[in-house]
């Protein structure tokens, strides 16, 4: 058994679009961070629910902040990773670079 | 903005959990309003934000389906199954009505294009009872 909750590929990459936005992490500027680093335009529907099944989780956590008049006033869902969603993201980094040691050559990385 | 794009907001936020509906829908106005200060045509930004609607609906009716609970969930379904037979029902009872109007054999089959039209809105009138079971039926916390 684990001690650390399973991440999907694409919850691993919301995380780390939330990590990379710090402040600025809520529902579009991720979809966007996602459709220029990752190259996946996905649906904001999908951004949203991944980030509620994260919170579910305990692995990132949410504040409603002021919107502007571009939004009709309203709010923005910003969210953060915690200190677990941290985790999550070093151990399924660590399976990969464990999995991917000595395959260099073969999946042309060196 | 037109009628249609504000359609497709509406039935966002009617699928939409209600700590994440205006979030999620200003999100999509602040980025359409982006587009068009962008220089992207308003029609052009408008058919984005239509995608977008779309293509949000399965992920947002699985996360609905997630948190109801197993009996929310069966009380859903039961509804959706009781909401298309009644359709369906309505529909065939309709088309021998039809029929019975013009001259053609009591056993033709409707085209098919109105066939397909029967069975989109049966899934319409099944979803629409389902949403509508599982958001009067609150469950006391997240599942």
């Amino acid at each position: 058994m684990t001690p650390h909750p399973s991440l999907g590929e694409f919850e691993q990459l919301v995380l780390l679009a939330v990590l990379r936005l710090r402040e600025g992490a809520y529902g579009m500027a991720v979809r966007r961070e996602l459709q220029v680093r990752a190259r996946r335009d996905v649906a904001i529907g999908a951004v949203y629910a991944t980030l509620d099944r994260m919170q579910a989780k305990g692995l990132v956590r949410s504040q409603e902040r002021a919107g502007g008049a571009t939004r009709e006033s309203r709010p923005r869902r910003c969210f953060e990773v915690t200190a677990s969603g941290r985790r999550a993201l070093r151990h399924a980094h660590d399976t990969v670079a464990r999995l991917t040691a000595g395959l260099e050559s073969e999946l042309g990385l060196s | 903005m037109n009628a249609l794009e504000r359609f497709g907001l509406a039935a966002l936020a009617f699928l939409a959990p209600p700590e994440t509906r205006e979030a999620l829908i200003g999100d999509l106005l602040e980025e359409r309003a982006m587009r068009c200060e962008e220089g992207v045509k308003p029609s052009a930004a408008g058919a984005w934000l239509l995608r977008q609607c779309a293509h949000s609906v399965p992920p947002l009716l699985l996360l609905r389906a997630r948190r109801a609970g197993p009996r929310r969930l069966a009380l859903a379904s039961a509804g959706a199954l009781v909401a298309a037979a009644a359709m369906h029902a309505t529909q065939q009872s309709g088309w021998r009505w039809l029929l019975s109007l013009v001259p053609l054999r009591a056993d033709h089959e409707p085209p098919p294009v109105l066939a397909l039209v029967f069975g989109l809105s049966q899934c319409v009138a099944a979803l629409m009872v389902a949403l509508l079971l599982l958001r009067l039926t609150r469950s006391g916390g997240r599942t």
